[in-house]
């Protein structure tokens, strides 16, 4: 049991300079939640102005410890922070959370003698009214509190609250100091006190409940036990083992490094880690931090290799993620053979990619067909392509989910308009089924359909059901991104359903329904039960259905999808995810987004553009690369257009930086070759000449100066 | 965004192509020959995958670049001296470059080089061009025969007949000159790359011109059909510009 440990109680004391006066003091309370993070308010750190913490641990022998002025985590919303403490504590158990009571069920009826979920709490702490006189002035002393936490308070508006009595308030400011106090229910953590409300006679407190903090990505990730490594500053790998192939990771991992260093760091190419980062995937399936941990590193790592190895779920839902987050580099493997008879069983999703086979086979370590060389290459022509091509993909999704918001089909009408006769959907409105593809799921599908028309009196489609004549893949993923109601049939654990749903997961503020319907089996073809199955029950917490069943399922499913659009947050497990908890670590931090065309400088933009039409090196091509260049007046066109994109990207450059060039090297080297780039694109034609002239002169001046300040 | 070898490599070659358009050659073969010795450390460990016929191609024209620069570097020259022995140093060049175009193991499908070391050869002494004798003024060399050396290079293009870029029209053009086999008249030749239809880049205008030029100054049998040329590309080249 973990619950208040009066040796990780702190007192938190933190020294504010003023201009032109003596330094002021903040106090506070905190406790350890780990053991080297301090959990406290925010407010406790002055608005950041802090210039030194000081911790006094009563327990220790030790007593006071600095922490780092830079918190760990810090919400000022929530108003909560973790502080890095320099003297670690030892024997720390990890911490329990009080779970907020389950949310009823949609058919729950009301019971008059419920229990509205009033508790009795503990907390200890430093107020400024437990000071006492001692030899050496005065003596912050501890101090234990109790009261009632009242299930009915703390809501209204704004973030919700612990609404907390207190027996033996003090009088006046005596609060002062207990802010970051921890709020124990039996054994488990509450909250931590956040303020005192004047207004009940200091006998009210009102703290910051624990499962707005373990819902947040940043003091879970903070206070959960490490596991990945933060990444690297050089490019690195990361492999993603599928589960059966968990007893060759240690081979994969050889053959991934080995692959490494014959194609790349070996031969020059580029200074990357040779090592890569091996993750099977039922780690990241284990809870909610790894997850998360897991989602950042896939948003991060330069490259990444997945074992696709019988396409299993879970691996197939990180691919989806993958598939959104980054363009590349992504390498799926396998671990049997790869022919012609495999490539047309794949699934629809990935049919596209380029599946590298590892299987042994009979090769010898210097053929290009050995599976070292085989990966070997596919990670060295992903890498110098991805660089070449901006346009670059190893994967569906990524450029389709990033189409722009499809306008409504059906515009709003003027109040008291008549209705206007619908012919279809807007794309929005479109209630997306994602499931499987097999007769024997058949049934299963006319059984959503129905309860879903029944209940959202709106029945769902399926890609085959779309009369558009966009591509499939496009309008797959568009619906995927763009459709606010997404039901996911986990039933038969189809590869294809498990990648969408990590699309849909990773790019979509509202997350999919899940549904399974474990009854039905796939007959011969039916995959042993794996480990991940359950995990992935227990993060995402599909709803149940069978087929004999009535409408229960589909009203919880269509109550869970209205509470996402209205943003209620659903009390669920802390084990559990949150419908869009996926998307929101993504685009809450994890996100690489520096592969965003649209964060490049407009020069290199501009340059870029050049490049997509007319290669990197027009000399040595002697034509232009672009479709139909030949076509004369295209051709002509094309020069022109790349001339006048170049002086754009120069002058914007000259002009932007002109104050920085005199004294920042890096941006002199910048636009010197900048310009030696452009030159290239300016034809000797007369009208050019004057460009011509200034940017050579320019660059001249540059290196002079360069020159002269070496 | 990080910067791999080749690109570190390009941009090389780039500002090499800056000085040498400035006609500052000493200093921009010293880049080039900077980008030459990166590419071949790299070729050295490269094992065979496209990235070795990059740093191949890239190894090639690198000599080109070179040959062509210290070809330019020795037309510009004022004395005979100094332009001899820049063009020696532009074949040299050329040579190597070739020796690359031609190695098997990167299937490089180019002419370039064989080609401008010929016309090197011919712009360094024009008895070259029907006297292979003439190399004894010039030790270093091995004997020269520069109508089989282009022979070579019209029956290799023959395999590259699909290539319609800019370059190979113009080498296809000034190998059918210099060969001068049908007594066709210049206009003739010179078809294809004239085509209304086909417009290319300013910067082989550039090249060819000058070399042009250059051959039309020598005492070769096909001097004015040269001339002809000239006028023909500069006055296509010109109405280009308005």
């Amino acid at each position: 049991m973990s619950g208040l440990d009066k040796n990780r109680l702190v007192k938190i004391t933190s020294t504010v300079e003023t201009p032109g006066g003596p330094p002021s003091y903040v106090h506070g309370t905190g406790y350890f939640a780990t053991n080297d993070l301090v959990l406290t308010a925010n407010h406790v750190l002055a608005d950041g102005n802090a210039k030194q913490i000081s911790i006094f641990v009563e327990s220790q022998p030790s007593k006071w410890r600095s922490a780092e002025l830079q918190p760990v985590w810090r919400d000022t919303e929530l108003d909560a922070l973790l502080l890095r403490v320099d003297e670690p504590l030892t024997g720390v158990k990890p911490l329990e959370f009080l779970e907020p009571p389950p949310a009823k069920d949609a058919g729950d009826e009301e019971d008059e003698n419920e229990d509205v979920g009033d508790k009795e709490w503990r907390s200890a702490g430093y107020p400024i009214a437990a000071i006492q006189k001692g030899e050496g002035g005065q003596e912050w002393k501890s101090i234990g509190l109790k009261g009632n936490l009242y299930g009915l308070g703390g809501g209204g508006q704004g973030l919700r609250d612990l609404d907390l009595d207190v027996d033996n308030p003090p009088a006046g400011n005596g609060w002062r100091g207990i802010s970051g106090a921890p709020v124990f229910v039996d054994e488990k953590l509450a909250g931590i006190i956040k303020s005192h409300l004047p207004a009940f006679e200091a006998r009210r407190l009102a703290a910051v409940p624990i499962d707005l903090l373990v819902r947040s990505r940043g003091f879970l990730t903070s206070i959960s036990p490490k596991w990945l490594l933060p990444s690297p500053d050089k490019p690195w790998c990361l492999v993603l083992v599928s589960e059966a192939q968990k007893s060759r990771k240690g081979e994969l991992k050889y053959q991934v490094s080995a692959a490494i260093k014959s194609k790349i760091t070996q031969a020059g190419v580029m200074d990357i880690i040779e090592e890569p980062r091996m993750v099977d995937i039922t780690q990241p399936l284990e809870d909610r931090a790894r997850w998360l941990e897991f989602v950042q590193a896939v948003c991060e790592a330069p490259f990444m290799v997945i074992d696709v190895t019988d396409f299993e779920p879970a691996v197939m839902l990180m691919l989806g993620i993958r598939a959104v987050v980054r363009r590349g580099v992504t390498i799926t493997t396998t671990s049997t053979e790869v022919n012609e008879r495999h490539l047309s069983a794949l699934p629809f999703n990935i049919q596209e990619a380029k599946l590298i086979s590892l299987e042994p086979g009979d090769h010898e370590i210097s053929s290009p067909r050995h599976p070292v060389n085989r990966l070997g290459q596919a990670i060295l022509d992903g890498l110098t392509q991805l660089a070449d091509y901006p346009s670059y993909l190893d994967l569906p999704v990524y450029d389709a989910v990033r189409c722009p918001e499809p306008k409504a089909m059906f515009p709003d009408r003027p109040e008291g308009a008549a209705p206007a006769i619908h012919s279809g959907q807007s794309v929005q409105d479109t209630v997306l089924l994602l499931c499987p593809f097999r007769p024997i799921y058949e049934e299963n599908r006319r059984l959503v359909a129905n309860g879903i028309l029944t209940v959202a009196a709106r029945g769902p489609v399926r890609m085959l059901d779309m009369s558009s004549p966009r591509l499939v893949g496009q309008a797959l993923y568009e619906h995927i991104r763009w459709s606010r109601f997404c039901i996911v049939d986990w039933t038969l654990w189809r590869p294809n359903v498990f990648f969408e749903l990590g699309v849909r997961l990773a790019c979509s503020s509202i997350g999919p329904v899940s549904l399974i319907d474990n009854g039905l089996a796939d007959g011969p073809d039916q995959k042993p039960q794996l480990k991940q199955h359950e995990q992935l029950e227990n993060l995402l917490a599909p709803i149940s259905y069978t087929k004999p069943q009535g409408l229960a399922p589909f009203i919880t499913a269509w109550s869970s999808y209205e509470s996402y659009i209205k943003r209620e947050r659903e009390p669920i497990p802390f084990s559990r995810l949150e419908h869009d908890e996926t998307y929101r670590s993504i685009a809450g931090g994890s996100y690489y987004w520096k592969q965003e065309p649209i964060t490049r400088s407009p020069h290199e933009q501009l340059l870029e553009s050049i490049e997509i039409q007319l290669g990197k090196d027009p000399q040595s091509a002697g034509k232009f690369p672009a479709l139909f260049s030949s076509h004369p007046e295209f051709a002509m066109e094309l020069q022109r257009n790349a001339a006048e994109r170049g002086i754009a990207a120069w002058y914007y450059f000259l002009n932007r930086y002109s104050e920085e060039i005199g004294v920042k090297p890096g941006v002199r080297d910048h636009l010197i070759t900048l310009g030696e780039k452009v030159l290239q694109w300016l034809p000797k034609w007369p009208e050019y000449k004057r460009f011509r002239d200034e940017i050579d002169d320019k660059i001249e001046e540059l290196y002079s100066m360069s020159e002269g300040i070496k | 965004m990080m910067e791999n070898s080749l690109e570190h490599i390009d941009r090389l070659i780039t500002r090499g192509k800056r000085l040498r358009d400035r006609e500052r050659y000493e200093e921009a073969i010293g880049i080039f020959e900077e980008a030459t010795s990166l590419i071949k450390g790299q070729l050295q460990s490269a094992s065979m995958s496209t990235y070795k016929f990059d740093l191949a191609r890239r190894l090639a024209d690198s000599y080109g670049i070179q040959g062509g620069c210290y070809r330019r570097w020795g037309l510009a020259a004022e004395d005979d001296s100094t332009r001899a022995d820049l063009l020696l140093k532009s074949i040299r060049k050329y040579r190597e470059g070739e020796s690359v175009e031609s190695n098997n193991e990167y299937g490089i499908v180019s002419t370039y080089n064989l080609l401008n070391k010929t016309v090197s050869q011919i712009l360094l002494d024009a008895r070259f061009y029907d006297d292979p004798s003439a190399a004894v003024k010039y030790p270093e060399l091995e004997p020269i025969d520069a109508r089989a050396e282009l022979e070579k290079v019209r029956k290799e293009m023959r395999r590259q007949l699909h290539r319609d870029d800019s370059w190979f029209l113009a080498d296809h053009a000034l190998v059918s000159l210099l060969l001068d086999y049908e007594k066709e008249d210049p206009k003739d030749i010179y078809k294809e790359f004239l085509n209304p239809e086909k417009i290319h880049p300013s910067f082989v205008y550039d090249s060819m011109l000058a070399t042009l030029r250059a051959l039309a100054k020598l005492d070769l049998p096909m001097a004015g059909k040269i001339e002809d040329v000239v006028q023909r590309l500069d006055e296509r080249y010109r109405q280009l510009q308005n």
